[in-house]
């Protein structure tokens, strides 16, 4: 019963995780499809609450949905089973990818193809933080922290685990003891 | 020990990393090309670019690739592993207790100070990204056209990638 049940949401999340495309904004609708939807393992109150978990732990995101959704389907052995399934594929296709790429570098087509596939990264980065900053509250402190933090990545080279560090003390200071302070007086 | 510091690096970046996978591209490129130089910053652009061509979470792509680059099959299984490890610890152990908590005002402050953080550092990366990309107009009218692409008709970055690379054929090769 249970072997089934594990095997069940490794493929599951092998599915999901062999087909699709640009990450986890994108597998989270399908993740929801099957597990809620499909399969009735979650109901979608509790799906929304166990996302709002995955996105709010650090890490990757897909992995972190398939974790919580396994976990809450079949324990532990469960979250390993999800979370295997979803990450598999990439890591197949990847390897084979990585173990002949450097040698196609090179070629013509591919190197100009690549060059050209770089300026869309570029492109893709800047968008990334456009469309997360205009989904965020719009704040005066929440712009000042981030233009601190940018200004001390550019002038001064900080390491992103120091400045994530700072955001985190500094948010946690200016929102969590300010709003006490508001409760108490 | 190669795996150990292979293992520990993408353990930090697994900890540290919030908004997904581009929320990552910072903290890639300060440990795996300036402190390490495991992989360049080349090398990086690529991954990145292949990673959104190919299934599967985008960091999982790049631990794998870079893994690799770094130490063959055992690296790659070695950064997989390392990248995934502190989520599933955090995930794990504390799934109960934040089913319940993450609506809590503390876990939320800390939150909404890392959000703006993690966004200064994507586009500070984009930046460092297009001083080496950026070396004619060419390069410039297309980081132009895939942000139209993107922003105005929402296009798959999968399909601007390969539209882009299209262009690139087309220019580098047959002008």
């Amino acid at each position: 019963m249970l072997i089934a049940l594990l095997r069940k949401l490794f493929i599951t999340f092998l599915k999901i995780g062999g087909f699709t495309i640009g990450g986890g904004y994108v597998m989270l609708p399908l993740i929801g499809k099957e597990v809620v939807d499909k399969e009735g393992w979650v109901t979608e109150e509790e799906f929304i609450d166990l996302i709002a978990l995955a996105q709010a732990a650090p890490g990757i995101m897909a992995v972190n949905a398939s974790l919580v959704v396994g976990y809450k389907v079949a324990g532990f052995g469960g979250a390993l089973m999800a979370a295997l399934g979803a990450s598999l594929p990439s890591f197949v296709i990847i390897l084979v990818i990585a173990k002949f790429f450097w040698y196609l570098r090179n070629i013509g087509v591919i190197a100009a193809f690549m060059t050209g596939a770089s300026a869309v990264v570029v492109a893709l980065l800047i968008y990334a933080a456009y469309s997360l900053a205009t989904k965020m509250d719009r704040e005066i402190k929440s712009f000042y922290l981030g233009l601190a933090a940018f200004a001390l990545s550019l002038f001064f080279n900080l390491s992103p685990i120091i400045l994530i560090i700072l955001g985190g003390v500094v948010g946690y200071l200016i929102y969590y003891q300010k709003q006490r302070e508001g409760q108490a007086s | 020990m190669i795996f150990w510091q292979i293992f520990w690096t993408f353990f930090k970046i697994g900890a540290f990393s919030f908004g997904g996978g581009y929320g990552m591209i910072p903290l890639i490129t300060q440990e795996l090309v300036e402190q390490h130089g495991w992989v360049t910053m080349e090398q990086l652009v690529d991954m990145v670019a292949i990673s959104q061509m190919t299934p599967g979470p985008i960091a999982i792509n790049i631990a794998t690739f870079a893994g690799y680059q770094t130490a063959g099959f055992a690296g790659s299984l070695v950064a997989t592993i390392g990248i995934i490890a502190p989520s599933a610890m955090i995930v794990i152990i504390g799934v109960s207790y934040f089913l319940k908590h993450h609506e809590h005002p503390k876990v939320q402050a800390v939150l909404k100070g890392i959000r703006p953080v993690v966004i200064a550092l994507i586009a500070y990366s984009g930046l460092m990204i297009a001083q080496g990309v950026i070396d004619g107009w060419v390069p410039a009218m297309m980081i132009l056209m895939a942000l139209v692409a993107s922003h105005y008709y929402k296009l798959h970055p999968m399909i601007v990638l390969g539209a882009g690379g299209g262009i690139g054929i087309l220019f580098y090769l047959f002008l």
